[in-house]
């Protein structure tokens, strides 16, 4: 016990430093003004109230949110799949370094990649034409929230296909294969058996890729048009450009806020449907 | 059947970009749109010719060998420490380490970038490494977690039982039992941070990443150079991978040789 | 309250490398002898080598045109790249200003960096050897926006303007602005995310630009009301120069409402016909100038360097690389033809005689203030 504590000292101090004291500094910085690129301390809750007021902040927030909540459920219906195969019938190493592979290429230049696949005389045009489908080049693949959430599907669906194998393999193989053995389909065996005993599992995945989603805001600031517009990058322009940290710190804030709002919202979703159960999950081992 | 061929549709979707920005750093023309120009090696020959991004380079290889050696050290000590830990123990780790998770990097960013202006600290190198530190520990943790929660705690005290000191276990037991695990671990976070431009961007001061480069070199002009950087670091990874996975082939061989001698 | 106190501790410690230099030199001057001289320069000359961090744009540090130069004097430079103007004093909001020698800004914000962020070290013009009169053009040598309180606040550098930029093979030469609103060009055509070019020119399309930077809110309004149209009709706001020409090369868009016609020798590069027309409503002037940041810890170095960047034979070469003017008279006749024809060089006066776009105050009563139009900008940009 007291080795543990010792062995947990490093970690637990370099993240107190690091990571909850700067969050207490912003949570304080939340409640100073700015002035001609000058920080006062303060205390108002102008920030706070400003940003609620500002149709700005709610069009841009809303955006987030959407972009968020679309792309992490076409994430996480992508991602099961990918799960499922590789938890029960397949432990292909191949895939799973295939998957990794993709997770460690340059995130700015494969946005420039889905740029030539989406763009007037891309890839998806040019085959559409060819085939017939369309007579012009279809505009809105490029600059539109189609394009933010199909590059933001693929930028987020490696780490949440882990997140699904990890939560999957904490079901016993037995559970599945007795399902089966019953008659039962894959996707059958999946709903019935997997589903609710991973739902929170399932759950988590789906948080964890919406608040990266919604966070993220290179990817619609490139491709996104007046659609890409969000509130993570008004924050980074407060803190880069107009020099109202205290507002960026405020707005940052607000964004958790939300985020955990939805996280509720989800959960409360989740249970009024029965899919999200409250006990421990049966193939699970307790601890 | 029908859920294998799904399963390399998903993956055909997530390799076809890599596909585009392999081919297109071959491309004759500067552009990076059909129809396509032609094959050359000339933005390659740019790469080798570039000081500021081989000086980029080595800044982001040396930021990500120091977060990867730091969240090492940190994490395996935190993982270790989460098998002894009773249950309050383990609820403050992971609060503490995972947390950040759960929050967009834009938030750690600029977190640590009010620390660091509070505290007069001047961003530098050190300032990056810190906070790809925040970044990669508790996804580091994450990972050991998973792999050591089949961890088997009584061959320690198995090791402790026949009077082995606390030292020659670790040395002994639980290094080799867990060193695949560190080394896989290592790995993504030498990752995490060698791609990391988001809360870099906050902390870097001065000081230019070779992601930070990629977009500073972007706001000029887009040319192939950047698929050629990008197709390098990938091939690079590869490289990486395969000895990960040769190391982890060669230790199960080893492994079920060795049971089956005794 | 912390803050004012490092600002003066640094002044201070300004004041007394001044001070230190003006008494040796002061020495010097009483006829000491050679060796007092030789003891008075030589300090500057050791310290004018060491590591120089510049703040610039892409392509303005100087890398290739002072090779020589940093080789002889063993000066190292570190570039920091900006994409606009706020990447400069975004750095200095906080209490940790990175140690930049040397920053590169445009006219406009001289009020803000100098008198209202404090953020300007002043330039000791004796040490600019080709600060004179005779080298730089009347409209930049000791002009009120980087001379004033009879200080060298800036050093100007380079200038040029942004204007209309058009596929010539794809649409006639616009003669306004608002030609680039014909339904034909719905969805092809591109603004620039840049402030300082794209307000000015939202201001005249309203036909507000004489009033520019000093609009009531009202104006504002109308003028964003009016810009929003342009909006409208663009594809894509462009994030920087790069992405413009991405998206010309492409043929995403065939026209840039206001931009730096720069870009033609990259899009030149990539066989895309690019050219630039003079809207009637004017293009947007700029000038940049280097600055001293209070940070600054090589300051003798970051002097060498702007009396470098001055020197006509340097000024031609980077006018030339980055297709802008020169502020040195004496570097135009060392421009190649293309460059020289450019811009009527002669006729310099009537370039400037509308004046320099500043930007709009950062606190006002009657006009809208600088926030008020960057939250206009914001609106603008998501569509609103």
């Amino acid at each position: 016990m007291r080795m543990g504590g010792l062995l947990a000292a490093p970690a637990v101090l370099y993240m107190v430093v690091f990571f909850v004291v700067p969050s207490l500094i912003l949570f304080v910085y939340s409640f100073w003004t700015a002035a001609s690129y000058r920080i006062v301390p303060d205390f108002v809750f102008s920030n706070y109230l400003n940003s609620l007021m500002s149709p700005l902040f709610w069009k841009v927030t809303i955006n987030a949110i959407l972009i968020g909540l679309v792309t992490a459920s076409i994430t996480l219906v992508l991602a099961v799949p990918v799960g499922y195969y590789l938890v029960y019938v397949s432990r292909s190493q191949v895939i799973l370094y295939l998957i990794l592979i993709t997770w460690f290429s340059s995130y700015l230049v494969r946005i420039y990649a889905w740029r030539t696949l989406l763009g007037t005389s891309g890839v998806l045009n040019t085959i559409l034409i060819q085939a017939g489908i369309v007579d012009t080049p279809v505009g809105v693949f490029l600059f539109s929230r189609f394009a933010v959430a199909i590059t933001l599907i693929h930028i987020y669906l490696p780490f949440c296909i882990l997140l699904v194998v990890s939560s999957l393999s904490e079901i016993k193989k037995d559970l599945v294969d007795a399902a089966r053995d019953l008659g039962a389909s894959p996707l059958g065996a999946f709903f019935r058996v997997i589903a609710p005993n991973a739902a929170n599992g399932l759950v988590g995945a789906f948080m964890l890729t919406f608040v990266m989603v919604a966070g993220d805001y290179v990817t619609p600031q490139m491709l996104g048009g007046s659609s890409g517009q969000t509130t993570g990058l008004l924050i980074a322009d407060q803190f880069r450009k107009t020099g109202n940290w205290p507002l960026g710190a405020a707005q940052a804030f607000l964004m958790f806020l939300v985020s955990i709002a939805i996280y509720f919202a989800v959960m409360g979703l989740g249970r009024a449907t029965g899919l999200v159960v409250k006990r421990r999950p049966i193939g699970k081992a307790g601890g | 059947m029908v859920l294998k061929l799904v399963v390399w549709s998903i993956l055909a979707f997530l390799l076809m970009p890599l596909v585009i920005i392999v081919l297109f750093s071959f491309h004759a023309s500067p552009s990076l749109s059909f129809p396509f120009a032609g094959f050359s090696l000339r933005w390659y020959a740019e790469v080798l010719g570039n000081a500021q991004l081989g000086s980029a380079l080595l800044k982001s290889l040396t930021v990500a060998g120091f977060t990867a050696l730091i969240t090492l050290v940190l994490g395996a000590a935190a993982s270790l420490a989460w098998l002894r830990l009773g249950h309050r123990g383990r609820a403050l780790l992971e609060v503490l380490c995972l947390t950040p998770i759960a929050l967009p990097g834009l938030f750690v960013g600029v977190s640590l970038l009010v620390l660091f202006a509070q505290a007069r600290v001047q961003l530098s190198t050190v300032t990056i490494v810190i906070s790809h530190v925040v970044l990669a520990l508790p996804i580091l943790i994450v990972a050991m977690r998973a792999r050591l929660a089949l961890f088997d705690r009584s061959l320690e005290e198995a090791s402790r039982d026949l009077g082995a000191s606390q030292m020659q276990t670790f040395g002994k037991v639980t290094l080799p039992l867990i060193a695949p695990t560190l080394i896989a671990s290592a790995i993504l976070a030498f990752a995490v941070s060698f791609d990391e431009f988001v809360v870099t961007s906050f902390v870097a001061g001065t000081e230019t990443t070779l992601p930070m480069y990629i977009w500073s070199m972007m706001r000029r002009t887009v040319t192939p150079l950047i698929n050629a950087i990008s197709t390098l670091a990938l091939v690079f990874s590869v490289a990486i991978l395969f000895i990960a996975w040769l190391i982890g082939h060669l230790r199960r061989r080893s492994a079920v040789a060795g049971r089956t001698v005794s | 309250m912390t803050r004012k106190a490092g600002d003066e501790a640094s002044s201070s410690l300004f004041t007394s490398a001044i001070s230190r230099r003006a008494a040796l030199t002061g020495m010097a001057g009483l006829g000491a002898g050679a060796f007092l001289l030789r003891l008075s320069s030589l300090p500057a000359q050791a310290a004018a080598g060491g590591e120089l961090q510049v703040m610039a744009w892409e392509g303005y540090d100087l890398t290739s045109e002072l090779a020589d130069w940093r080789k002889t004097n063993g000066v190292t430079v570190e570039t920091t790249s900006i994409a606009n103007q706020d990447d400069v004093q975004a750095k200095f909001v906080a209490g940790n200003p990175p140690p930049i020698d040397l920053a590169e800004y445009n006219q406009a914000y001289a009020d803000l960096y100098i008198r209202e962020m404090k953020i300007v070290t002043p330039i000791d013009v004796s040490k600019v050897p080709n600060y004179t009169s005779d080298n730089l053009f009347s409209q930049f040598y000791d002009q009120p926006t980087w001379f004033a309180d009879g200080q060298h606040w800036g050093s100007p550098y380079i200038w040029g303007f942004n204007t209309i930029l058009f596929n010539a093979d794809k649409l006639a030469k616009p003669a306004s602005y608002a030609d680039l609103l014909d339904p034909s060009l719905k969805g092809k055509i591109a603004i620039m995310d840049d402030t300082v070019s794209s307000w000015p020119v939202a201001a005249r399309v309203a036909g507000l630009g004489e009033k520019y930077p000093l609009l009531t809110k009202d104006e504002l309004g109308k003028a964003f009301a009016e810009f929003s149209k342009y909006r409208d009709q663009a594809r894509v706001i462009a994030l920087n120069q790069g992405e413009l020409v991405n998206l010309m090369v492409s043929g995403e868009v065939v026209a840039a409402l206001c931009a730096d016609p720069s870009i033609i020798t990259q899009t030149d590069q990539q066989n895309m016909k690019i050219e630039m027309a003079m809207p009637k409503e004017g293009p947007v002037l700029w000038v940049d100038a280097w600055f001293i940041p209070i940070s600054a810890d090589n300051i003798e170095a970051a002097h060498a360097f702007i009396n470098q960047s001055l020197d006509p034979a340097v000024q031609a070469k980077v006018a030339m690389a980055v297709v802008q003017a020169p502020v040195s008279k004496k570097a135009v006749a060392l421009l190649d033809e293309k460059s020289r024809s450019r811009i009527d060089y002669n006729a310099i006066d009537s370039i400037f005689a509308a004046g320099l776009p500043g930007i709009p105050p950062r606190a006002s009563d009657t006009h809208a203030t600088y926030d008020d139009w960057i939250a206009a900008w914001q609106e603008f940009k998501a569509g609103m």
